[in-house]
């Protein structure tokens, strides 16, 4: 074969290689392109999700506010009026037991407007921090009777920004609020530990069985709107959550870490 | 004048003077369209001296020089890589001094294809490292309708191969005749880059 056609052939192999590579450097941008496309849009629809599930929490929040004032509140309230009413028309009741039964109602009325305001706007974690909200959680959910809550804490402070520390309380009211409501639990212990840059939360109950699949199913899932509160608070403080079961044993443990930066 | 050649030549021209007037002073475009216009002039003045009998090798290598130095401009500008390259200020003075030690070296009655390689391997990579730039940041929505990709193909594709007709010639230490035959091979290059850029010009927005 004469040296001419060698070299062309040589070239002619080495350009249709060069147009392969570019073929595949097309094909790959083209694919890049349509992932990053898909990325996006799942990041757009699980934004719109979360974003729905705040509305529809913030709506449950107000209805819950609007019964509790209305079953709770308001009859103490009415009663009140009924016996001041009475005052009023009858003269001769004993005034001294029915004025005592009335301040009784209002200062009940009272408790309860004082509770529920403290449940939807926990003041205490925004003015004395987490740890005093988490206590006065504590308190009025073992004032209810029905489930005893007990903290554990092996931290000094918490160090994180007064909106950080709001976000974490929310979250263990919610995990607390499901495991009695959902998991029927009885007792619920809250551990604090702190190791180095990382707060762990440990939350042990014994309500029904629920493990981290059931979690990432109920955020695919339309409903779960609770959880994904939880799931997008926890995106907000970028910790990590970890819902378990105690070896050998019926207790259920839900983990939470915290990077302290 | 044989058929590949004088296509070759026509088309060098009329790309120049179609180039021209997709000039843009704001637009990376604009280095692409200066290195048609230093082709076709240099072409022309080649082809002049050829018809007159006066050697004319010497212009290859101030070809291959302003080529070079405008397809760097190009590539530092369309690509992050490229663009951050500190040595790069460095690079085109010691690029310089070193093609003039090539033609120095060289024959003036026959193409030394060192700088010729050199050239075609640098600006090969170049290409390439521009590619993968654009896969990596993913710029462009429909990377075929961009100019970019076409500038950057026919580097690739034309740079490559003449490489590689240089190489081999150097290897096979070919006589002049074997060299100007497969020299038209690369006027086939230099036509279907031509094309290429065509395409990149009728693509890009003023």
């Amino acid at each position: 074969m004469k040296i001419e056609v060698v070299i062309i052939l040589l070239t002619s192999v080495v350009l249709f290689v060069v147009i392969i590579v570019i073929a595949f450097i097309v094909i790959q941008q083209r694919r890049f392109i349509r992932l990053e496309k898909e990325k996006l849009f799942l990041e757009k629809v699980q934004e719109a999700r979360l974003a729905e599930a705040m509305i529809k929490s913030q709506e449950l929040e107000r209805k819950i506010i609007g019964e509790n004032l209305h079953e709770e509140v308001a009859p103490i309230l009415y009663l009140s009026l009924m016996d001041l009413n009475a005052f009023m028309d009858n003269k001769d009741l004993n005034l001294g037991t029915k004025l005592q039964f009335t301040i009784n109602n209002i200062s009940s009325a009272i408790s309860k407007i004082r509770d529920i305001s403290h449940l939807i706007h926990p003041v205490s974690v925004e003015t004395f921090g987490f740890l005093h909200g988490i206590e006065d959680f504590s308190a009025i959910i073992n004032s209810s009777q029905g489930c005893k809550f007990v903290i554990e804490n092996k931290t000094d402070s918490i160090p994180l920004d007064a909106f950080k520390q709001l976000m974490l309380f929310r979250v263990i009211q919610e995990i607390v609020y499901n495991s009695i409501i959902h998991g029927k639990s009885r007792k619920i212990d809250l551990v604090l530990k702190k190791d180095g840059n990382q707060l762990s939360l440990f939350i042990y109950h014994n309500g029904s069985k629920f493990m981290n699949e059931d979690y990432l199913k109920s955020l695919q899932s339309n409903g779960g709107l609770g959880l994904k509160n939880i799931q997008h608070r926890i995106g907000l403080l970028q910790g990590q959550i970890l819902f378990d079961t105690v070896e050998n044993s019926d207790i259920q443990k839900v983990s939470l870490n915290i990077p302290l930066i | 004048m044989n058929g590949f050649i004088l296509t070759s030549f026509i088309s060098t021209v009329a790309l120049a003077i179609y180039g021209s007037f997709k000039f843009s002073n704001t637009n990376p475009i604009k280095w692409i369209v200066l290195y048609c216009l230093a082709d076709a002039i240099i072409e022309i003045f080649t082809n002049a001296l050829a018809l007159n009998g006066i050697p004319n090798i010497f212009l290859y290598y101030i070809l291959v020089w302003i080529e070079t130095f405008l397809l760097l401009l190009y590539f530092k500008s369309v690509s992050a890589t490229i663009g951050s390259i500190p040595y790069l200020k460095l690079f085109i003075p010691v690029y310089v001094i070193l093609l003039q030690i090539l033609v120095f070296l060289s024959s003036t009655k026959s193409i030394s294809p060192y700088s010729g390689i050199f050239q075609g391997l640098l600006l090969f990579v170049l290409g390439l490292i521009s590619f993968h730039d654009e896969l990596r940041a993913a710029r462009y929505s429909d990377i075929l309708r961009e100019p970019f990709f076409w500038f950057v193909a026919s580097c690739i594709v034309y740079y490559g191969c003449s490489s590689i007709v240089l190489i081999g010639a150097k290897i096979f230490a070919v006589d002049k005749e074997v060299f100007n035959y497969i020299w038209n091979y690369q006027n086939i290059l230099s036509i279907l880059k031509n094309i290429m850029i065509a395409t990149g010009f009728m693509l890009s927005r003023k």
